[in-house]
């Protein structure tokens, strides 16, 4: 009797064992993620916004009201470093933490973004501005079947992306004024240091109209004018924000330098 | 190209049909006889699965031990012995456990075909002691495969009177469910849509309900189930993982019966009877789930959840026939996950019949099923339905014997008409709509050669014919040596290859959906195939005691898995992935009244291996290995029954280490800079999905437990008791970490429970 006893106590005591055993789960893979950081140094702009998030706080208040985090934003051609400090913005009972600097960004020089955590954790990302080049526009006054050449030069390895419109204030029937995007990167041009971009406006001007057939270049670009958007970005920071959002790490990571500049150039439509 | 195939099929039909009616005629100038048995219960008038035939020359001296002839009955009761000498007297004795064995001389003329139909009266003083006795015949059918009868179905405890077949599947080593809800079973490292599941030679697609302690089959309606979980033979085409091949009972032939039966979990009635005796009866059973009225109460805990099944089967027995028409309807409805407002919905209609004739005109009994089966899943919220899939099928199939030099030679072919509809929302955007007919003829052959009496060799094969795919070729092979000439001791193996004509898409990370787009195989993709290996040794220790091992190995291809996007949203893109399973079971078995002990542990590993690039997200590697939600590497159970003082004690207990998943990497805000400004955009809230199963969730163990006693009431009819409670220590078990709810959702807490049957 008293065996069969200890056996009861011998099964008991295993399974409040095995059901006091620690079955948590934490469903947040803490070892790769830290950071998520959106923004970037507008070289046209007084100050520069960048958004940074904790990926490893859930969408609460309370694992976003505070952001475990030191930002530096470093030059490293003049070695000047700035401690940035942050807007704080609830939307939708989650906070966003985004940290300006309101310091000219000097082209063509290296910037180092940091980030601390307190346990030690360190997020690092650089970005080598674009030139700023001025671009030149060869002939002045062009006719419309005069072909343009467009020139940047120097450049640093950036992307330049190019669009046109004729009329670029008026959303005609809801419709883009722009024209599609010409992207000229390192890997689609001759000289890494210069971009010679060629245009016809009469053929930009019929292209972007919504009925070409027969009409005059008067009528086409009944401003006078075509007007460019030069989209300039960081070496590498285009790919970076077009990339397949398959890469994780990457799509979370979107740091860079960029301005865009518009510009009109001036077409003579009266002679023809 | 389609004609010259469609007049292949057609003329390899014809052959076939020709072949049944010409093989009479050359049979009769054969002199040796034959007997067909067919052995009924004269308790109920149903036909007895697994009754020793044995024939016993009266010309030698007679040794019990060793008859002349043997056969073992089907679960139609039927078995034949073939070659008997004629003008010889012979003692044929009928033996079955619990009933009083049948015993007459014959003496068989020239050539006749002998067919009795004996019924075997019941043995009163029998019942209380089972004992196994030694079977001299040796079969190849114990390698790979789990025979179920309803008396073990009923020892796993059940929030029900009786058991279910379900909760006694995840029972068995190398069965691996999600949890305890969503219906859908691995089996040996295969998912759920390579499985194929057979009622009386119908399909069913998805009879395991939202709760996986029940499926549409209580204890009370299944005779036996033969679980076949790889290597199984030429007469199962159509699936490349496993097959659960389930019999149900024929209705009490004798006397009219009527339980109902209620418990917290559900409702059930059941009722059965002659409508002439001896000859045909009716079976009904209809259950309905009542636990999300009661869990609240129970577990502290909403249970949203329906599900019901209704299930009805006609039977005729002749002297030379027997036929049955089966009916059965299964619906599933409500959240997987409690809070996340999706709605899963399934259901299953089956509707169909078979005939088994074994007169004296067939050379070999033939056996010809009819059916049509349709199951439709789907997915939305309760407003509005998201993604819908359907399969629906009519087919028959038409399976004969011969003999060709001496040797048994099984055969049969089938023809099944396939529809296909799905229908998704514009989130998917790979897998688009779609509506398909789709014909498929299968055939198959085996042979059963017994080069010696300790050994037989089982080859075979199976082959499928589709307009749009190429011709399938499939053999198989199963041996079994009985080291002793008795099932004592065997070992067999069995080996093949299985390919299907279809697939189901799934997104196995999210283990709180258990949507699956059934599809055929597209025109130019290559067809899902397997490769089966099992070595099985079984020992039989005294009476009472059976030890069981089987290492496996199972290899798949062109299996399509989901495409991993980042973020935890139900798109459905696919990858073509390869797979390999391998483990070894290990079950122990005590049976000895008023004691039954089960002891069962699996080891199983699971690997899938795709090409990175058609993957997704997280892939650096070219080819790329992984763990699926389903490598579950250890399985325990253990099974107790113990009957005292007229109450009976079921407690089971189980455990298992824990399944790979998706942890989070980030929760996220996107923002398309620099189109987007920091400063003014709130962003995208996001979840991003970390490397694919790059963690493993904890262990697992349960304990369910029940009590229960039978009261004798009046006129014979008698109420059953029972007392248990689910998961008895109050284990918080996972089942997943839903990300659109973003909480920890548990199994089934502690849940206490009296059911009650009352049996008229």
């Amino acid at each position: 009797m008293q065996s069969y006893q200890h056996t009861l106590l011998l099964l008991l005591f295993g399974l409040i064992f095995i059901a006091s055993c620690d079955n948590t789960l934490d469903p947040t893979d803490r070892n790769n993620g830290d950071f998520a950081v959106y923004g970037f140094l507008d070289l046209n702009e007084e100050t520069s916004y960048i958004r940074i998030r904790d990926l490893n706080a859930p969408f609460t208040a309370e694992a976003t009201e505070e952001l475990d985090a030191i930002v530096t934003l470093t030059n490293l051609n003049s070695g000047v470093s700035d401690i940035l400090n942050s807007n704080i913005r609830e939307f939708q009972g989650v906070f966003q933490h985004t940290y300006f600097y309101n310091e000219n960004i000097v082209p063509d020089n290296e910037y180092l973004l940091s980030l601390e955590r307190s346990d030690g954790v360190v997020v690092e990302l650089t970005t080598r501005t674009p030139t700023k080049p001025d671009p030149v526009i060869t002939p002045e006054n062009p006719n419309c079947y005069e072909p343009i050449q467009i020139t940047l030069t120097p450049l640093n390895g950036g992307t330049v992306v190019f669009r046109f419109a004729t009329r670029p204030d008026i959303d005609e029937d809801d419709r883009n004024p722009w024209s599609f995007p010409v992207v000229i990167g390192p890997d689609n041009r001759n000289d890494e240091e210069i971009i010679n971009l060629t245009i016809t406006p009469i053929t930009m001007a019929q292209f972007l109209a919504s009925d070409p057939q027969n009409a005059p270049c008067s009528s086409l670009l009944s401003q006078g004018s075509l007007t460019m958007r030069v989209a300039h970005y960081a070496p590498g920071f285009y790919e970076k924000v077009t990339d397949d959002e398959l890469d994780i790490l990457e799509s979370t990571r979107q740091f860079g330098a960029f301005y865009a500049d518009t510009l009109r150039i001036p077409i003579d439509t009266s002679s023809l | 190209m389609h004609i010259n195939l469609i007049r292949k099929i057609f003329g390899l039909i014809l052959l076939l049909i020709v072949a049944i009616f010409q093989v009479p005629q050359l049979v009769y100038a054969q002199e040796n006889g034959l007997i067909r048995v067919v052995a009924i219960s004269g308790d109920d008038g149903t036909p007895l699965a697994g009754a020793n035939v044995l024939l016993y020359d009266q010309n030698s001296n007679l040794n019990l031990s060793n008859p002349e002839f043997f056969c073992v009955t089907n679960r139609d009761g039927l078995c034949e012995i073939r070659n008997i000498p004629p003008n010889r007297e012979f003692e044929l004795r009928i033996s079955f456990v619990g009933f009083i064995t049948h015993s007459e001389l014959i003496i068989l003329k020239d050539g006749e075909r002998h067919i009795s139909r004996i019924i075997l009266d019941p043995d009163l003083e029998q019942f209380d002691e089972v004992v196994v006795e030694q079977q001299r015949y040796i079969t190849t059918g114990e390698v790979g495969v789990r025979r179920i009868s309803n008396i073990d179905i009923s020892r796993v405890p059940s929030p029900v009177a009786g058991g279910d077949l379900a909760s006694y599947l995840q029972t068995v080593p190398g069965i691996v469910s999600s949890g305890d809800r969503g219906g859908d079973l691995y089996i040996r490292g295969g998912t759920p849509d390579q499985n194929m599941i057979l009622v009386d030679r119908l399909h069913i697609v998805k009879p395991f309900h939202i709760s996986n302690l029940f499926s549409a089959f209580p204890d009370g309606v299944v005779q036996n189930a033969d679980l076949y979980a790889g290597g199984f033979d030429a007469k199962y085409v159509g699936a490349t993982s496993a097959v659960i091949d389930i019999g149900l009972r024929p209705g009490n032939m004798r006397y009219s019966q009527i339980s109902a039966a209620a418990s917290p979990y559900l409702s059930a009635i059941q009722a059965e009877g002659p409508i002439e005796a001896d000859r045909q009866s009716i079976l009904f059973s209809g259950r309905i789930s009542t636990i999300d009225r009661f869990a609240p109460e129970l577990t502290g805990s909403e249970l949203p959840i329906q599900f019901g099944d209704l299930l009805t089967r006609y039977t005729i027995q002749g002297d030379n026939v027997t036929c049955n028409l089966t009916g059965i309807y299964t619906y599933d409805s409500g959240e997987i996950v409690p809070g996340r407002e999706v709605i899963h919905t399934w259901s299953n209609m089956v509707i169909g019949g078979r005939c088994l004739g074994f007169s004296e005109f067939f050379n070999h009994p033939v056996d010809l099923s009819v059916g049509y089966t349709s199951y439709q899943n789907e997915e939305g919220t309760s407003e509005n339905r998201e993604r819908y899939s359907a399969i629906s099928q009519l087919y028959f199939n038409l399976d004969l014997q011969q003999e060709i030099f001496g040797l048994a030679v099984d055969y049969g072919f089938g023809a099944n008409f396939r529809t296909y509809n799905v229908e998704l929302s514009e989130r998917f955007t790979s897998a688009s709509s779609l509506r398909r007919v789709i014909p498929i003829i299968s055939l198959y052959s085996s042979v059963t050669w017994e080069p010696h009496r300790k050994v037989v060799i089982k080859p075979g094969f199976a082959s499928q014919i589709t307009l749009d795919t190429p011709v399938t070729f499939e053999p198989r092979l199963r041996v079994s040596w009985q080291p002793q000439g008795n099932d004592r001791r065997q070992v067999s193996f069995a080996a093949g290859k299985y390919v299907q004509t279809h697939s189901g898409i799934s997104d196995e990370r999210d283990a709180g959906t258990v949507f699956t787009i059934l599809q055929p195989v597209q025109t130019d993709d290559p067809l899902p195939e397997s490769l089966h290996g099992i070595l099985a040794y079984q020992h039989r220790i005294g009476n009472y005691l059976t030890a069981n091992v089987e290492g496996f190995v199972k290899t798949h291809k062109n299996i399509p898995v989901s495409k991993w996007t980042p973020e935890a949203r139900t798109e459905i893109e696919t990858a073509l992935a390869q797979s390999e399973t391998f483990g070894f079971d290990f079950r122990l078995r005590y049976d000895r009244s008023p004691l039954y002990l089960s002891l069962g542990y699996g080891w199983s590993k699971v690997e899938y291996e795709a090409i990175s690039g058609d993957l997704g997200a997280w892939i650096r590697e070219p080819i790329f290995r992984y763990s699926p939600a389903h490598d579950q590497r250890h399985k325990l159970n253990t099974l107790a029954s113990y009957t005292f003082s007229g109450f009976t004690l079921n407690a089971g207990w189980e455990f298992g280490t824990g399944m790979p998943f998706t942890q989070i990497f980030g929760y996220d805000f996107s923002i398309r800079v620099p189109d987007q400004s920091p400063q003014s955009t709130t962003g995208t809230a996001r979840i991003i999905y970390s490397e694919p199963y790059n963690k493993r969730l904890p262990y697992y163990h349960r304990l369910d437990i029940s009590l229960e006693r039978k009261f004798n009431l009046f006129a014979g009819s008698t109420l059953e008791t029972q007392a248990g409670i689910i998961n008895a220590y109050n284990r918080n078990n996972i089942f997943n970490f839903d990300f659109s709810t973003l909480q920890r959702v548990d199994q089934t807490p502690l849940l206490p429970y009296i059911s009650l049957k009352l049996n008229l």
